[in-house]
């Protein structure tokens, strides 16, 4: 059964954004993580570069195969996790913690209540 | 089998009982990992690894002259192959396109037993028996639905296997017999041949007694590091030796299938000559597609070449464009057919692709992704 952290929000794709201060924190979930099996490769993001609700802005590869990580929200980013790049496998082993992929600004406040809670999140994984 | 019930074989509940990751693959439900791809492709190189493929064909074709037959029909020179030995050939349409591709052995004189790939098996069939002679002195019998099939690959395979079948059951890279009498009264067919570039055997049973040797082979194999391994490594093991995949390296046109919308319609419509494989061709010999094979020799302008990622990044994949320069305006010299992260080069990417017009040791780029290029360099394979 997978990890669902009750402070943290949600995308349909599996990605979670914990709010720090005025930024985001993004992620992939721990179902996500184990859905894919060994992560290999992180493609992350540009700082500075700013991105829509929705938008495609990085990528995380598995031996088999390769999924798109979307902007759960608007904003720009600040800040990615470039220890990445050379240990991939913190997503697996820590994706709530080590494993954060970037930091961004929060454009519209309001975009973060069309984000599951927790309790939706579970329920769309059927746990 | 009907519309989108999916095929389990007899190594299912096996499959189940060790945790596996099922999914359907060309209509069988088969395991994609039971733990995970990299760990069972990194046991495989250094121990050994098992494999349900029961998914594959296996054709019987009987009669006098039976290895001039196929060898009128395939690129391989068939004939040469005395009783005992395994051969590889393609089998090309009138046109000179690869059909399929089919690891044979031969048991007799009169007998030879051929794998043909999952998905081809009834195109196949059809194939074959629309290319035999009038006078009804070959036959064809397919035996795919009561056979399973264990692939156990890997440095330490024969020593599991004498343990659990015995030495008379030990054989050599490329040889074949039916297997010997062993401590589970199981009869059968036994190749040296694999699609992971390690030493191995294929075993091929009946249904009835699969699980029963599967579960010898685990038991005895364990303690030397033996694991069940899932069509994910068999993948990355297969494309680390640069063997080709039937339908993502090359397609048959007759199939009208859409390919994937990221290559040129045609681009996997090839013939043996353009796959650039080492052995299964045999030009001296009069085969059907010939014509088309000697044209692409003589012209030898696009050949299926390895690509190793000479940076890191994004893994090379299916579909991915290659650039000559590091350019968005570079003119695109190919693309990749199969491609991915090699466990056993620490992940490094490497991938087969078609080119023109390159030499090895070449540099080009591959785009890896709308946001990434990755240089790379033209390689033989295998690359480990």
């Amino acid at each position: 059964m997978s990890q669902v952290p009750s402070n943290l929000k949600y995308t349909a794709e599996h990605e979670w954004v914990r709010i720090e201060g005025n930024d985001a924190v993004i992620g992939i979930t721990d179902f996500a993580q184990d859905a894919l099996t060994d992560v290999v490769w992180v493609e992350l993001p540009e700082t500075g570069v700013s991105v829509s609700e929705m938008e495609a802005c990085g990528s995380v590869e598995s031996v088999k195969s390769v999924s798109e990580i979307y902007a759960p929200i608007a904003g720009e980013i600040t800040e990615v996790n470039e220890s990445l790049e050379d240990s991939p496998e913190q997503i697996n082993e820590d994706p709530y913690g080590n494993g954060w992929i970037w930091r961004m600004t929060v454009s519209d406040a309001s975009q973060l209540d069309d984000l599951m809670d927790a309790v939706a999140y579970s329920a769309q994984l059927g746990e | 089998m009907e519309v989108g019930e999916l095929v389990r074989t007899a190594l299912y509940d096996c499959h189940l009982d060790a945790n596996a990751k099922m999914v359907n693959f060309h209509g069988f439900e088969l395991p994609i990992w039971y733990t995970s791809i990299q760990e069972e492709h990194l046991a495989c190189r250094s121990a050994a690894g098992m494999f349900d493929v029961s998914h594959m064909g296996f054709f019987s074709f009987k009669g006098n002259n039976v290895r001039q037959w196929i060898e009128s029909i395939s690129t391989q020179r068939v004939s040469s192959f005395v009783s005992g030995r395994c051969g590889y050939t393609h089998f090309l349409d009138h046109d000179g396109y690869i059909i399929d591709d089919m690891i044979f052995g031969v048991k007799s004189d009169d007998c030879v037993l051929g794998v043909p790939n999952a998905s081809m098996v009834p195109i196949m069939w059809d194939w074959f028996n629309s290319l035999l002679p009038d006078d009804g002195s070959i036959s064809i019998e397919n035996l795919s639905d009561e056979t399973s099939i264990i692939a156990l690959q890997g440095p330490k395979s024969i020593e599991i296997l004498a343990l659990a079948l015995g030495d008379k059951n030990k054989i050599g890279r490329f040889k074949c017999q039916n297997i010997e009498s062993n401590q589970i009264d199981i009869s059968g067919w036994i190749q040296g041949t694999g699609y992971t570039g390690e030493s191995g055997v294929e075993i091929f049973v009946p249904n009835n007694k699969a699980a029963l040797l599967w579960n010898l082979l685990i038991e005895v194999g364990n303690p030397l590091g033996l694991v069940p391994v899932g069509l994910g490594a068999r993948d990355t093991l297969r494309l680390e030796k640069g063997y080709l995949l039937s339908g993502q390296d090359f397609l048959w046109p007759g199939l009208n299938l859409e390919g994937d919308s990221s290559l040129p319609n045609d681009f996997l419509f090839r013939d043996t000559a353009e796959t650039n494989v080492p052995f299964g061709l045999d030009i001296e010999h009069n085969f059907i597609g010939r014509d088309r094979v000697i044209r692409s020799l003589e012209s030898g302008k696009i050949k299926w070449h390895g690509l190793k990622c000479l940076e890191r990044g994004p893994s090379p994949r299916l579909g991915h464009q290659i650039k000559r320069i590091d350019s968005d305006d570079s003119e695109i010299i190919g693309y990749v057919s199969s491609g991915g992260p090699s466990p056993s080069l620490n992940r490094t990417g490497i991938a087969m692709a078609y080119l023109s017009d390159v030499e090895l040791g070449d540099e080009v780029w591959i785009q890896a992704s709308s946001r990434r290029r990755i240089k790379a360099e033209v390689v033989v394979p295998p690359f480990v």
